[in-house]
């Protein structure tokens, strides 16, 4: 099963170059374990999404800047910048605001999903109980309400 | 009135001689140079009144032997106080070379005057007399000037025995110096009387100053004894850590003695606490203090050898260490300072004892936090992967799976299932005993819940059993935390069937009443024994018998699933006969927190 191998670095350059070809909504998967990104990854893919993942907040940051996508799944620890700093600057940079951020991690704290709801987070998803035909379903009922 | 002012020299003169006997007395008890040197001063005063009163009484107050005595007593009296306060404010080398220098020339001057009275004219007489007092005079100001002085910032008793013994000295100089600068004016009776009662004064004064009476002393220490008291109730309930403590324990047994420096080492030999001095000078005094079953007066090793009181102390941990060095501004250490130190090392060993405990329970708590942390995401992160990819094989994301991968997914998918709500339930007590855990209540159709419940659990039943829902209505509203009662009633529901392996029938029966909804979950399973229903509901109080131990599970279930039933104003009963099968009962109450939209609910 050659697509479960990570994905490979010069993905996430290539999402610079060009939009998707086939007109695909696309989502930006920011998630450091790549084991968790690929299984959404595949997922989404099966779907009819155009799926590229960001290891780190810098990496998903510019991404996001310079082609705003669709949507962006956001998981809280990542290396270096958190997820939450990861929201607030997507959440304050005129190209990003309007994009819609969902939470995608295994933090479950009260405090933790008001702070990124109150962050602008437009949902909030446990990982652990969120299997990816849920997100799926979940990303198509986001975007089809716009 | 020259009765009066003669039987008032007489008490002066008596009240000095019986000073210099006790400070003799204290001397020979102690041996100690201080005690010696202020004796020395005391005494000499003494003799000074005694000669005065033997002149008289003899009817030669100017015999030359008499007067000899009486000078040379003066004289000494200056030099053995100048020396009294040299054995703790040091005096330097010149200023006691030039204080001995002045006091012996003059003493030689007045000497010769004594045996040979018209050897010199008048004027030298005169000047020599003068010269005596002031001599005299500034030997006895240094030391009440600088005695007054070193009081500041000293335990009180010690403060109060060096401020009377300066006010004691500081007296008499006021009366020699009267004596010295306006000879004639004493001779009328009542300055004389006036001097004589002042003098008289400043016996008890100098008496309190080197003896003083417990009673005394009691009076002293009453208010330092207060704040000593609250000192140790703090030292004990509320310092944070063993150093905090360690370090205020310290400063207090310095002030307590009047010490120049103090340490405390734990029983491991480590410093807690060094006040006063440097870390290196801590180690060097506590590897130079041999150990020691009693508090003890010691003195140091090394080149400046000093004297300390040390006290062993008896942690739960071993043997620790408190010691209190002497400094220049301190009286000698005596067997006051040692018993008061050796009660307050009490308060200490009992404040570093329970700030350990206190220390501990703290990391543990820290542990505990972080195993949630820990539960939370190296345990959710493969769970995680696992549900997914069973969830995607299920739905066909990989192609048409094999029919023999068909029987096997669905247990697979239940397998994993329970592992991932056994972790929520980890983490749920964990929060809870944190008291973290909050309830979202919403308007809720328990019958609909109690049902979905039923339907997610399905596939852990054998074919033996048969899961049964039972409501006295159709709907049953409450005002509850849906998730919470889905996580009590999928509990209650999951031991069912795993208590029962030979199967049969399960049934959840909801009723309710204005107040209150019960939700019943009866099985006829393997039942509890009556022993064993004590400690059902405690965390991991799991029961492992012959039937049960083959069964999986960390026994928080029923402990989490009471506590989330009591958070909604109600609880999680158990009756069960063993063999037969158990019933848990679980009430809600139907209004969470009092004022809820289910006050329109239906009472059923």
């Amino acid at each position: 099963m050659p697509a479960l191998a990570p994905a490979p670095r010069w993905l996430w350059g290539s999402y610079l170059l060009f939009s998707d070809p086939a007109g695909r909504p696309r989502i930006l998967l920011i998630e450091d374990d790549p084991t968790i990104a690929q299984m959404y990854r595949l997922q989404l893919e099966l779907e009819e999404f155009a799926v590229v993942v960001a290891a780190d907040g810098p990496t998903g940051l510019r991404a996001a800047r310079l082609r705003p996508p669709e949507l962006i799944l956001l998981d809280l620890r990542l290396p270096g910048m958190t997820g939450l700093e990861v929201l607030t600057e997507l959440k304050s940079e005129a190209a990003t605001a309007a994009t819609p951020v969902v939470v995608l991690s295994n933090y479950s704290d009260p405090s933790m999903v008001a702070q990124a709801i109150q962050l602008g987070a437009t949902d909030y998803l446990v990982k652990s109980t969120t299997t990816p035909l849920d997100l799926a379903a979940r990303v198509r009922a986001l975007l089809s309400r716009d | 009135m020259s009765d009066v002012l003669h039987v008032l020299q007489a008490a002066v003169a008596a009240s000095f001689v019986l000073l210099g006997v006790v400070a003799l007395g204290e001397w020979l008890r102690e041996r100690r140079s201080s005690s010696g040197w202020i004796a020395l001063s005391i005494g000499m005063l003494g003799v000074v009144a005694g000669a005065g009163l033997v002149g008289t009484e003899i009817g030669a107050p100017n015999s030359p032997v008499i007067s000899a005595i009486a000078v040379t007593a003066f004289v000494l009296s200056a030099y053995g106080l100048l020396r009294f306060r040299g054995t703790f404010i040091p005096l330097g080398p010149v200023v006691h070379r030039t204080a001995l220098a002045a006091l012996t020339a003059v003493l030689i001057l007045e000497l010769v005057l004594v045996w040979l009275p018209d050897a010199l004219p008048h004027l030298v007489a005169a000047v020599a007399a003068a010269l005596l007092v002031v001599a005299w005079s500034l030997s006895v100001a240094d030391p009440v000037v600088r005695l007054a002085l070193a009081s500041r910032g000293l335990p009180s008793v010690q403060a109060a025995r060096l401020r009377s013994l300066a006010a004691g000295f500081g007296g008499l100089i006021v009366i020699v110096l009267l004596a010295g600068i306006a000879p004639d004016l004493e001779r009328r009776p009542y300055v004389a009387i006036a001097v004589e009662l002042v003098a008289l004064a400043m016996a008890p004064l100098l008496y309190a100053s080197f003896a003083p009476p417990t009673w005394l002393r009691r009076i002293w220490r009453a208010r330092e004894e207060e704040r000593l008291q609250l000192a140790v109730r703090e030292l004990i309930l509320f310092s944070p850590t063993r150093r905090e403590l360690a370090h205020r324990a310290a400063e207090w047994a310095m002030r307590l003695v009047g010490g120049d420096a103090a340490l405390i080492a734990d029983a491991d030999g480590t410093p807690l606490a060094h006040e006063g001095l440097p870390p290196d000078r801590a180690r060097e005094l506590l590897e130079g203090t041999a150990d020691g079953d009693d508090a003890r007066i010691a003195r140091t090793g090394g080149a400046a050898a000093q004297t300390a009181i040390v006290v062993p102390l008896d942690l739960s941990s071993g043997r620790g260490t408190l010691l209190v060095l002497a400094g220049p501004y301190t009286p000698y250490f005596g067997a006051d300072e040692l018993q008061r130190l050796n009660n307050y090392a009490i308060a200490i060993i009992a404040g570093l004892d329970r700030a350990n405990l206190t220390e501990r329970l703290a990391a543990l708590e820290r542990t505990k936090s972080e195993f949630l942390n820990l539960a939370s995401h190296e345990l959710r992160g493969p769970i995680t992967l696992i549900r997914g990819y069973l969830s995607m094989l299920a739905a066909g994301s990989f192609g048409q799976i094999p029919d023999e991968l068909t029987t096997v997914l669905p247990v697979l998918e239940a397998k994993a299932d329970e592992m991932n709500s056994l972790i929520e339930q980890m983490i749920e007590a964990a929060r809870l005993e944190e008291g973290r855990l909050e309830l979202h209540p919403a308007d809720t159709d328990l019958r609909e819940l109690a049902q979905r419940v039923i339907d997610t659990i399905g596939p852990l039943a054998t074919q033996t059993h048969q899961l049964i829902l039972e409501s006295t209505a159709d709907e049953v509203r409450a005002y509850v935390d849906p998730e919470r009662v889905s996580t009590i009633l999928s509990n209650l529901l999951s031991n069912a069937l795993k208590y029962s392996p030979q199967g049969g029938e399960v049934r959840l029966t909801l009723t309710a009443d204005n107040e209150f909804a019960v939700i019943a979950v009866t099985d006829h399973g393997v039942g509890i024994a009556k022993e064993d229903l004590k400690t059902l509901f405690t965390r991991f109080g799991r029961i492992s018998t012959r039937e049960t131990q083959h069964i999986a599970g960390t026994g928080l279930g029923l402990y989490l699933s009471r506590e989330l039933a009591k958070l909604h104003g109600g609880d999680l009963t158990v009756s069960s006969r063993p063999g037969l099968g158990s019933t848990f009962r679980v009430t809600l109450k139907r209004t969470v927190g009092g004022s809820s939209p289910a006050a329109r609910a239906q009472p059923a």
